[in-house]
């Protein structure tokens, strides 16, 4: 009898164990109180937070219905375009976010063994590669957007930027419940679409600290579904400033270094989710042409043209790749995801859109 | 049998029971095989690297076609190479023989004549394992480290971050990398410690427990299966690659010894339960 008792912690402290596994995360989501804020005011705070100096990490995950492809791309150096977006845009993904005043920035991707950093310093905007050991270089005007284009918003604020730039008569905002969001208090609005049919989105759900008014979660919901499609929350945020030389970025010996030049700032102000078409470092140099805009609000349309010599880009194990992802339309391929829709036509040209494929084929139509 | 008695009678306090304990770990032509063939990893590697110049980069572990430029990679590449299957093999050998091993030499018994008590015994066996898998992680970084100076050229070490790093730091982050690993093997230590004292055949144990090393890899590699991911022992595994950015990032780290933690305790208590509730018969 004696003996059987000395298995009670052998099975009590496992128990404990797990259940303070299960519990901790658990009280992290309990109630939160703060003052009263319109949904109005909860704007204006996340606006005026642009500038702040913070570093964080941020988790992104993705469930747009692609298959998942990872176990594909394999240690492949030379993963291009197409592989690298679609692995960005299914499962988990990490990175870490510094930034230092408006004009410094720096987003580290945290993949296994490897990083891609994207690296803004005043006016010089580097992106770098570890594992295919590629840098490009890129100078953009003084007068240009907040940060480069990026094929997949990887921090919160790269959605908020872009939902809160069309918070106009396409937008209606609400509030809800109160979050802890990477241990900071923080309110919550839900941006639903008004009077749109066209669009995927459901509603975007945005939770904006409560002190300093940077987006600390941002989550896409597509339309008729209930968990998030795409979502990109901090675990967790510092707001102390980061030292000036995490925005240092000299290319390391073995480097090949490409050096482009800057888009128009016109087109990035217009632009939403839109991955697929460009890579996240060649996509500058490929929209060389300008962006064709059409449709307004949630359900714009981006229209690029490929570069006649871009199109080869899309050959051999890419093109595996494409098959596999897309379906066959009339006049090109579709590439359906619960959130965005993107049309590679046979001409070259590719659209993009957070819209149902009639849309993008209408937009092609043009 | 003498030899039992007399790595017990040592001393109360422990310490001088587990300065025994390794000495008879480390002593032991199985073990010093071991590290040797663990050391024959980057030796392998760094030569097969050498002899077969030009070879195509961009496929193959990580860092491979790093090791060119820079020998000093040889010793990460190894971890990689390592880390899925050498490391486990070698600490299951080791942890699945703790107490089952004792066991099937008959000596268990006299081990615990001694004052010595079984909490005490479970504690030092555990603890020389610990040590082993510390001394497996260090002879892979440093054979690795060397080797790689002695066939290819050195250098400042580009870090994943497009950083460059002297050789100084780059020693310091190799130390900190062994640091990593042998957490990440403490977990698997202590389930091979609870296996090994439910049998007194330790080829069982050690298969036991390697077996499930392999088990929980194959699980955390299903896409389907990604709920059950964060409480494998193996999930952090392969992110010491943390430890090369800059600045560090810690949080790997820290997740790793909390959910390694986690095992100890549960198996350790588990092992305490089967073992202090045992028939010692051998």
């Amino acid at each position: 009898m004696n003996k059987q008792l000395r298995w009670i912690p052998a099975i009590a402290v496992p128990a404990l164990v797990v259940a303070g596994a299960i519990a901790v995360p658990a009280m992290a989501t309990a109630s939160v109180n703060l003052p009263h804020k319109s949904a109005a005011q909860i704007v204006a705070l996340a606006q005026k937070s642009g500038g702040s100096s913070f570093s964080g990490t941020v988790e992104q995950t993705a469930n747009l219905g692609l298959p998942d492809l990872s176990s594909l791309q394999g240690g492949s150096g030379d993963s291009g375009s197409v592989s690298d977006i679609v692995s960005q845009l299914s499962g988990t993904h990490k990175a870490r976010v510094f930034a230092s005043g408006s004009t410094k920035s720096r987003i580290q991707t945290l993949d296994q063994l490897s990083e891609r950093d994207v690296i803004r310093n005043g006016d010089s905007v580097w992106a770098y590669d570890s594992s295919s050991k590629k840098a490009v270089h890129a100078t953009i005007p003084s007068s240009g957007g907040r940060s480069l284009p990026s094929a997949v918003p990887s921090s919160p604020t790269d959605i908020a930027d872009q939902v809160l730039a069309q918070i106009d008569d396409y937008t209606t905002v609400t509030t809800s419940s109160n979050v802890r969001v990477a241990g900071q208090k923080a309110y919550q609005i839900t941006l639903t679409p008004k009077n749109d049919t066209t669009t995927l989105v459901g509603d975007v759900t945005l939770a904006v600290d409560a002190s300093t008014g940077i987006p600390l979660r941002a989550a896409i919901t597509a339309a008729g579904q209930t968990d998030p499609a795409y979502s990109v929350a901090f675990t967790s945020i510092d707001y102390s400033t980061p030292s000036a030389s995490t925005f240092a970025f000299t290319p390391p010996k073995g480097t090949a270094v490409k050096t482009i030049t800057a888009p128009t700032s016109a087109s990035s102000s217009k632009r939403f989710v839109h991955p697929g078409a460009v890579s996240r470092e060649d996509g500058v140099a490929k929209s060389e042409a300008e962006p064709t805009v059409t449709g307004t609000g949630w359900s714009t349309v981006v229209g690029l043209t490929l570069p006649a010599g871009d199109t080869s880009a899309l050959s051999g194990s890419q093109a595996g790749m494409l098959d596999q992802v897309t379906t066959a339309v009339a006049g090109g391929r579709l590439l359906q995801t619960s959130l965005v829709s993107v049309l590679l036509t046979d001409d070259g040209h590719v659209y993009v859109g957070a819209v149902k494929p009639s849309a993008l084929e209408a937009a092609a139509g043009e | 049998m003498s030899q039992a008695e007399a790595r017990v009678r040592g001393g109360r306090l422990g310490l001088e029971f587990l300065l025994s304990e390794m000495k008879t770990l480390f002593r032991r032509a199985r073990t010093i095989a071991m590290l040797g063939a663990l050391a024959a990893v980057p030796v392998l590697l760094a030569v097969a690297v050498r002899i077969t110049t030009g070879g195509e980069s961009g496929r193959g572990p990580a860092f491979l076609g790093d090791i060119t430029q820079n020998g000093l990679f040889v010793a990460l590449t190894s971890l990689v190479v390592a880390i899925p299957l050498f490391l486990p093999l070698t600490v299951g050998v080791v942890a699945g023989d703790t107490v089952a091993g004792e066991a099937g030499l008959g000596t268990l018994r006299y081990l615990l004549v001694a004052p010595a008590g079984r909490v005490r015994l479970l504690v030092v066996k555990y603890l020389a394992t610990a040590v082993f898998c510390l001394a497996s992680t260090l002879v892979i970084v440093i054979v690795g480290a060397a080797i790689g100076a002695i066939l290819f050229p050195i250098g400042p070490v580009t870090l994943l971050s497009g950083q460059t790093v002297g050789l100084g730091a780059y020693f310091a982050r190799l130390l900190l990398l062994a640091l990593y690993v042998t957490v990440s093997m403490l977990g698997l230590s202590a389930i091979g410690l609870f296996i090994s004292t439910l049998t007194s055949v330790p080829v069982g144990a050690m298969a036991a427990t390697i077996v499930l090393s392999t088990v929980a890899q194959i699980l955390g590699s299903l896409p389907q299966l990604e709920f059950l991911h964060p409480w494998l022992f193996t999930d952090h595994w392969l992110e010491f690659g943390d430890l090369l950015r800059a600045p560090i990032s810690w949080e790997s780290f820290g997740d790793n010894a909390l959910l390694q933690a986690g095992y100890i305790v549960v198996f350790g208590f588990l092992a305490w339960g089967r073992f202090s509730t045992k028939d010692i018969l051998s």
